[in-house]
């Protein structure tokens, strides 16, 4: 437990600053950050001392304080969370599980904080083409890029998302 | 959890990132139906190009539902409070989707206006009332016009078989995609289930006269005899006569498809009837890949029998869309 202590102690010291930034830009302001960073210590602290043996110990508290984040904004998107939309009754009325919904929109708030780590024109032009439904060509003219920035963009934001989804559930 | 469990679980980041550039290529809002048919051939590549094109596909899908909050600039779940009605979202598989709708549509229609149908894999005697009868392949119509002064059958749909009851005082005749099919007393069929709007007259017993249309009424068009056929293209152009067994182009009526020397298009529009949805051949070249089968037409491995003998591979994308590539 010692070291564990003098583990999350180092960290504070070195990294404090930057984690509570980090976590401001994936929840949207500085007390919601502070909040999700605290957070992140209780859970840290809370496990034994030897599940911490970690060799990267900064890429482990960063991992951390983003599924902490992810918990957060959660919490605060719980109404549309748990919510039953009109749309979905179709779907639950022919007996589709209802936990798939709630699992999906799981996956989406996910994916709503990791898309937050992302360069802002990175976000736009994905959201523009993903959910908006623009056509690469029409969001090039729009922004004044090219085309193949475009499809950069929206590569590097799946490729970031696929990368972090898959270590869903490693905390 | 360790690295290794991660490259058990799920396929390499090379496999998913290809996977990945076709997900940004086919919603690129310019993907072609030809796009998705590549997607699909490569995803059917092997077990990880499956598992990868999976992974990508449900990322995309999950990516749904988010807006960007005007308050914080940031990204969060859940749909925008409408501030502009949202524009149609660029569905995946917007050309085949609209084009098997509009296939569906037409043979709704078709159902409504025509006298006799068939549907999928359904074949039907439909006897007449001055004793001939005409037998319908599957996904078939026609409408029946008779009168005292002549008998008259629209082909509007699919392939027929007629066995007319003599009656020098009333023509018989069959009106398809504007050619006038006359028998001259006679067991003859007609089939318009073929690629690019032609359509093949084949005679059993005596004779018929083709008459394509925007022919002058001085022209009687051709006389095709018994064992011979003859195909006539959509701008009324005529082939030449062949010779052709009779009993052979007829030989669906009992569930066997005889096919001799045909391009694999047309044996495909053929076996389409006998199923839902589509098959598409992925290679242009394929289509006219020359064949010579019989085969049950009532057999769900029809296709894979076929394949057996030529040189193409069958994919079933969906239980509605069958891909045929070159082996």
């Amino acid at each position: 437990m010692r070291n564990l202590n003098h583990w999350l102690a180092d960290i504070y010291r070195r990294h404090h600053g930057d984690l509570v930034r980090f976590a401001a830009r994936l929840v949207g302001n500085r007390d919601g950050g502070e909040e999700v960073v605290q957070n992140t210590y209780l859970r840290l602290a809370g496990r034994s001392a030897d599940a911490v043996l970690i060799e990267h110990p900064k890429t482990y508290i960063f991992a951390a304080a983003r599924n902490a984040a992810i918990d957060f904004t959660a919490q605060q998107n719980a109404e549309w969370l748990y919510r039953v939309d009109f749309e979905d009754i179709d779907a639950l009325a022919q007996g589709e599980d209802p936990s798939r919904a709630f699992h999906h929109r799981q996956r989406i708030v996910r994916l709503a904080v990791l898309l937050n780590e992302l360069p802002t024109a990175c976000q736009t032009v994905f959201l523009l083409n993903k959910v908006e439904g623009r056509k690469h060509r029409e969001i090039a003219r729009r922004l004044g890029i090219s085309v193949s920035m475009v499809e950069k963009h929206i590569m590097r934001a799946l490729v970031h998302c696929r990368d972090l989804m898959r270590d869903d559930g490693e905390f | 959890m360790s690295l290794d469990a991660h490259d058990r679980k799920h396929p390499s980041k090379a496999l998913s990132d290809e996977a990945l550039a076709w997900i940004v290529r086919l919603y690129s809002g310019e993907a072609s139906k030809a796009d998705w048919m590549d997607f699909g051939v490569w995803r059917a590549r092997s077990a990880a190009h499956e598992a990868a094109a999976a992974e990508a596909e449900s990322l995309w899908s999950d990516a749904s539902e988010l807006y960007r909050d005007p308050a914080t600039g940031l990204i969060r779940p859940g749909r925008r409070k409408s501030v502009v009605s949202r524009r149609a979202v660029i569905t995946g598989l917007a050309g085949i989707g609209v084009g098997t709708a509009g296939l569906w549509a037409a043979g709704a229609f078709r159902s409504l206006s025509a006298d006799q149908t068939t549907s999928v894999a359904e074949i039907r005697a439909v006897p007449l009332a001055d004793g001939s009868v005409v037998t319908l392949n599957a996904m078939s119509a026609i409408d029946i016009d008779y009168s005292p002064a002549a008998r008259r059958i629209a082909l509007m749909e699919g392939q027929a078989f007629f066995e007319v009851a003599p009656d020098a005082s009333r023509p018989f005749e069959v009106k398809v995609r504007g050619n006038i099919v006359s028998a001259l007393g006679t067991a003859f069929d007609v089939n318009s289930n073929l690629p690019r709007g032609n359509v093949a007259v084949s005679v059993t017993e005596h004779a018929v006269r083709v008459r394509p249309p925007g022919l002058s009424l001085s022209n009687d068009g051709i006389v095709v005899s018994r064992d011979e056929g003859v195909v006539v293209a959509a701008d009324g152009a005529i082939g030449p006569v062949t010779r052709q067994d009779g009993a052979a182009a007829s030989a669906w009526r009992t569930g066997t498809y005889v096919v001799e020397g045909r391009p694999l298009e047309e044996v495909v529009a053929a076996l389409g009837v006998y199923r839902r949805g589509w098959i598409v051949i992925h290679d242009q070249g394929l289509k006219s890949l020359n064949v010579n089968a019989v085969l049950d037409l009532r057999a769900s491995d029809v296709l894979e029998t076929l394949a057996r003998g030529l040189p193409i591979r069958i994919f079933e994308m969906s239980p509605l869309l069958t891909v045929i590539s070159r082996a």
